[in-house]
């Protein structure tokens, strides 16, 4: 009985203890990154999955991502992670469940909130080559919502867009279409 | 080590390192801006905030813009796919890309998708509410479609339809297309051309774009004595149909014709409608799935006696279906409930008026009923939801006046629903979704794609 107890000590420590994979961004920047949360990030899975083998420790260069990005891209697929464990476990519960819910919007909502339009479309560039699904759906989400009661000038400047239309083709445009541009928030 | 540049209006900027991706920081004299217009002005100098905490820092941190920060057209078309119709209408002038992209009919069924899937159903979801009063033009208002929220009103004459038209009637929502007939009562009473007495308009009320289909010239006296109309999808290649069928009594005869948009022009089909049949307007819309349903008496002289009559819009041809069995004298509508072709029966609970509702089992060959629930209340039924609630009318929520309810079948809750009210005696919804179908102009897509 003493012995059992020892050895389910020494098991929840290696447990607590998850393998890491290293991520070098191209600007230099060096992460430890837990392999479930890694994992997310289909680029890297699929590299796992062909390769067969199983990495102590591994470094692996990420060409096209910043060290900022990456950051960014780790904190939000931790907790996504995180909120879908505890999704799992409320299941069934309405009032939990809506509980997660609530927490996960609201966590969602401060961490738009403080990207810049930059920033969202540096991550989206990021999130679209680490292959992410889960996150690029949020970040095509958050940049809908930012631009969809903004001015058509807004917009332009936003996707970096020049406008092709002569005055008079875009004054034709405006007007049959008077209405859609009522009630548009002030750039 | 570090090397300024100024910026002007008390702003320096001041590189921290050397290496080949150097941050920046800000020196400001200037304590307290906005977040916002700090960025408008860096981003002329093509620089970005790279940290957001600009209160907590004596520093803010800056980096230099990617020349190139293009988002690869496949996002680009993502994104857009998810916005509402207002957005995108007004997004068409963004350049000749985007204009052609929204115009696109791949692009548009995307966005149709998206807005129909589980998720974001109820925000793509509007409902449009008919008043009528007996002595006044009836009225339209536009409203979202869980709370009944008033969003606008909609003069349907004179803009959709000519200034003599009084009353309108709904006959489908597909796609997002709301299909509208309005009647001019002096055009045909002792008119030489009665068959213009009737409007038939396509209508996107997302994009406000309407359609009045043409008329088709007649011989004299051409003066059907009864007149009912279908709308929907030919699913097959995609078109959208209005079924017009005319019976005359003196010929003993049906005469039904066929529109498509895509070509706008009627077609008379053979039919071969028995002309013993009586048929009924529809209350509610009654498309589903590349088929419209009417309620009929295949006996003219059998009132008692009813059938449900669908009509294929692919091949275009009619077929009987039974009612549920003890219901065929009774059934007095038919409603789409949930993706499946409903009846409403009214029924007597102890002398209460109750509505029983029995909806069809999708079977090929033959057809089978199941009762789904009864309203154990004197309310007909305005609008089946998505959700599974009921709209009802509300004689019993205040006797006084006409109020709206939302009835829970599942809990038999009831809610009421506020609507303003002006005294109507009768109310009629339509729910559609918003889309960017187009009415008008299909030549044109195909037109613009054959120049580019």
């Amino acid at each position: 009985m003493a012995d059992d107890g020892v050895n389910t000590k020494v098991e929840a420590v290696s447990k607590a203890t998850t393998e890491t994979i290293e991520l070098r961004t191209e600007d230099g920047g060096v992460f430890d990154v837990d392999k479930p949360v890694a994992m997310e990030f289909l680029i890297l899975k699929s590299f796992y999955e062909d390769e067969g083998r199983v990495f102590d420790k591994t470094s692996i260069r990420l060409p096209n991502v910043k060290q900022l990005e990456l950051s960014k891209v780790i904190e939000y697929c931790t907790r996504a992670l995180e909120f879908g464990a505890k999704s799992a476990a409320a299941a069934g519960d309405k009032d939990a469940e809506r509980m997660v819910r609530q927490e996960r919007e609201g966590f969602e909502a401060e961490f738009v909130d403080e990207l810049s339009n930059e920033m969202l479309k540096e991550l989206i560039l990021a999130v679209n080559f680490l292959d992410i699904k889960e996150m690029l759906d949020f970040l095509i989400r958050s940049v809908a919502n930012r631009i969809r009661n903004r001015s058509v000038a807004y917009v332009r400047q936003f996707f970096d867009i020049e406008n092709d239309f002569t005055p008079q083709e875009e004054d034709q445009i405006h007007q049959e279409n008077a209405w859609a541009f009522e009630g548009v928030d002030a750039d | 080590m570090a090397s300024s540049k100024a910026v002007g209006l008390n702003l320096t900027i001041k590189a921290l390192t050397n290496e080949s991706y150097p941050e920046y920081c800000l020196m400001s004299k200037v304590k307290h801006f906005r977040k916002a217009s700090l960025q408008k002005i860096l981003i002329k100098f093509k620089f970005t905030i790279s940290n957001t905490f600009l209160y907590s820092q004596p520093v803010v941190k800056l980096r230099m813009l990617s020349p190139l920060l293009h988002l690869p057209e496949d996002l680009v078309t993502e994104i857009l796919s998810t916005l509402p119709v207002k957005s995108l209408m007004r997004f068409k002038s963004v350049s000749k890309a985007w204009y052609a992209l929204i115009r696109n009919p791949y692009f548009m069924t995307k966005h149709h998708t998206f807005a129909i899937s589980d998720h974001n159903r109820n925000d793509y979801r509007r409902v449009i509410l008919e008043r009528c009063r007996a002595t006044t033009t009836p009225r339209f208002s536009m409203h979202s479609n869980d709370t009944l929220e008033l969003s606008g009103h909609v003069h349907l004459v004179p803009q959709l339809f000519s200034e003599d038209i009084n009353p309108v009637f709904f006959f489908g929502s597909c796609n997002g297309i709301v299909c509208l007939v309005g009647i001019a009562p002096e055009r045909f009473y002792g008119a030489p051309d009665p068959d213009r007495g009737w409007e038939i308009v396509l209508w996107n009320p997302a994009t406000r774009e309407s359609k009045r289909l043409p008329f088709v010239p007649r011989p004299p006296r051409f003066c059907p004595t009864f007149i009912d109309f279908g709308f929907g999808i030919d699913l097959n290649i995609n078109d959208f149909k209005v079924v017009k069928i005319m019976y005359f009594d003196s010929l003993r005869h049906y005469q039904v014709e066929v529109y498509n948009l895509t070509t706008d022009s009627w077609r008379v089909i053979d039919a071969s409608l028995n002309s013993a049949y009586f048929m009924k307007w529809p209350h509610f819309p009654s498309y589903l799935n590349g088929f419209y349903y009417w309620l009929i008496c295949p006996e003219r002289r059998d009132r008692g006696h009813r059938l449900l009559l669908s009509f294929d819009m692919s091949n275009e041809m009619f077929r009987e279906i039974m009612l549920p069995d003890d219901t065929r004298s009774l059934v007095q509508h038919i409603a789409i409930i949930n993706d499946s072709v409903a009846v409403i029966v009214p029924a007597y609970n102890a002398g209460i008026l109750a509505y029983d509702i029995w909806v069809m089992n999708e079977s090929t060959v033959e057809s089978s009923w199941t009762k789904l629930f009864t309203i154990e209340l004197p309310s007909l039924p305005l609008q089946f939801r998505d959700d599974g609630l009921i709209v009802l009318s509300g004689h019993h929520c205040d006797p006084d006046k006409e109020c709206l309810v939302l009835f829970d079948p599942r809990t038999r809750e009831l809610k009421n629903l506020p609507i303003y009210d002006d005294g109507s005696e009768m109310f009629q919804l339509v729910s559609y979704t918003e889309s960017l179908v187009l009415v008008n102009g299909w030549r044109n897509v195909l037109e613009q794609q054959d120049t580019s």
